[in-house]
């Protein structure tokens, strides 16, 4: 999820909103100049706040290009070559990020390790989006990404306004090509199924997509050239092409023939899933079926509909292994709006209770709705009962998922 | 498990007229994840995108590129978090990105769905998807 990842760059990252929305950095505001400049050419709709005069942004790209081209050397040849840059590099937050790469630093501690040299704009380095490219390229180069991944994700703190330019550098330096490289056939049917006009291109590219590249590229290692250029021709741009021959290359040498084999296979059993419902889908059903929909609907409803007060007071006041097993015949969407009413300290006693119990059956889900219910009544009572004995003042809708879920034997 | 951060909170903040545009922005990116399942990735390289919609169009171009999931995620989060925008134009541009990642994925339309819909807000979430509930099977007797 995608907010989640954004929760922690919100905390690593100097962001400070002004009023009225637009970011501002401690270390880099965006001059007026600037600003006119950025306007003038055919920008972005997604502006980097870190975006600056091309000469600026030309110095940042050439210091990723120097870094992501020294980190593909030190991959082909070992640690010697990352140690000889360390010592001829001028720059001193490139000449620390190799020594870092050339050490082994664990992934994790790359930040840390840049703050504790005066490297990070939280401990004072004037220029902030250069320090988070580094920071960033050296946590992967650490991680052995392919240059390919480090290079995009360094000049993703530019914005969208490189990311042709990029992608041309990449093709310049990263597209060498498989035909050079010798065919290597594995017997199997992978090749058939794959020309096989039943199977539309959305299948094959979405069987790519869900296999993940070290599958693919494990499946296609041992496949003849036309196969890989289908493939290609579907799924890949330029770029990706090359990525894609880069991983075939690498599990050639990496994998034996029995490996890539129950690749293919793995592959194969993937693309023909895809006429089936796919995981979530079947989780879904397993879900959803033995559970009585009209139920669900009606408490899900229920939870939905509901003054917020009102449902904080019945959440609070119920058993939560009653809550977890009602969960059960709830709508995700109910879930979300149930434990949002519930403080955390009993949200936490609800996940217990939920991985604690047991799937219920229907008479016994009606049962805990019906005391659901009958709690929802009791909370909505009191205040009718001051002013008048009439009837409870509930919404149509409200009473009939009540009366529904009461009534039901 | 989602997290939560008050500078992201109150940078994704905006009225309740602007969310309200919301569902029908996830029925056409649930539209547009249906014709790249039909045709494929590369289906829709040529088609123009809307001026706001870069990020969907370069993300789509990401996702040929055959980056992983894992990548795919970092690098559009560093879009997001260092762009200049913020309220309805950020979350907007939040739901593009989480569509992206779904697509990367594979998800089916339904899946989709589910994670786009709670970006509207509980009220309006299950209002889209009982509207985009597809018909009930007929009931055994």
């Amino acid at each position: 999820m995608i907010i989640n990842v954004l929760c922690e760059l919100h905390r690593t990252l100097n962001l400070e909103t002004k009023k009225g929305g637009a970011e501002k950095t401690k270390s880099l505001t965006r001059s007026k100049k600037v600003a006119e400049k950025l306007n003038q050419a055919d920008a972005v709709h997604l502006q980097s706040r870190f975006a600056a005069l091309p000469k600026k942004t030309a110095i940042y790209l050439e210091l990723a290009a120097r870094f992501v081209l020294t980190v593909a050397q030190y991959q082909r040849e070992g640690n010697q070559r990352i140690l000889a840059a360390a010592r001829e590099e001028r720059r001193r937050l490139l000449k620390y990020a190799y020594s870092l790469i050339a050490s082994s630093t664990a992934p994790e501690l790359v930040r840390q390790a840049f703050y504790s040299a005066g490297l990070s704009s939280a401990s004072g380095y004037a220029d902030e989006c250069e320090s988070e490219m580094f920071i960033t390229g050296t946590r992967l180069a650490i991680t052995k990404a392919h240059p390919v991944v480090i290079m995009r994700t360094m000049t993703a703190y530019l914005g969208l306004q490189v990311f042709d330019q990029v992608e041309s550098w990449l093709l310049e330096h990263f597209s060498g090509k498989l035909e050079d490289d010798e065919e290597l056939i594995i017997p199997g049917d992978l090749s058939e199924i794959l020309s096989d006009t039943r199977l539309s291109p959305g299948q094959i590219d979405l069987a790519v997509r869900m296999a993940g590249h070290q599958l693919i590229a494990a499946s296609l290692a041992g496949c003849p050239r036309q196969t890989v250029d289908l493939v290609k021709s579907l799924s890949y741009s330029k770029l990706g092409e090359a990525l894609l021959d880069w991983n075939i290359r690498e599990a050639r040498s990496r994998l034996s023939s029995d490996e890539l084999s129950d690749a293919q296979s793995a592959f194969m059993e993937l693309l023909g899933s895809l006429d089936e419902p796919n995981p979530a889908e079947i989780r879904q059903e397993n879900w959803s079926s033995g559970v009585d929909e009209s139920l669900v609907a009606d408490i899900s409803s229920l939870i939905m509909e509901l003054d917020e007060r009102i449902l904080k007071s019945v959440v609070a006041s119920l058993d939560p292994a009653l809550l977890a097993s009602l969960i059960q015949a709830m709508e995700p969407i109910a879930h979300d709006r149930l434990f949002s009413c519930a403080p955390s300290s009993r949200s936490k006693k609800i996940l217990n209770a939920l991985e604690a119990s047991q799937a219920l059956s229907l008479n016994e889900l009606t049962r805990r709705a019906q005391i659901f219910a009958q709690k929802v009544l009791s909370e909505l009572a009191p205040k009718v009962r001051q002013s008048s004995a009439k009837s409870l003042q509930l919404s149509a809708s409200l009473r009939q998922h009540l009366t529904s879920i009461l009534s039901r034997e | 498990m989602i997290m939560w951060n008050a500078e992201l909170a109150k940078r994704l903040s905006c009225t309740e007229k602007e969310k309200a545009a919301l569902p029908e922005l996830i029925t056409s990116l649930l539209d547009l994840a249906d014709k790249l399942r039909l045709g494929g990735i590369k289906s829709q390289s040529g088609v123009e995108l809307a001026k706001d919609q870069d990020i969907l169009a370069y993300g789509l171009r990401m996702i040929a590129e055959g980056l992983s999931l894992e990548t795919l995620e970092e690098i559009l989060a560093i879009y997001l978090a260092t762009s200049t925008l913020s309220g309805y134009e950020f979350l907007t541009q939040c739901i593009y990105t989480e569509a992206i990642l779904s697509i990367a994925s594979g998800d089916s339309r339904e899946l989709l769905l589910r994670k786009l819909a709670p970006y509207c807000g509980a009220e309006k979430a299950f209002a889209l998807l009982k509207a985009q509930e597809p018909p009930r099977r007929a009931e055994t007797p």
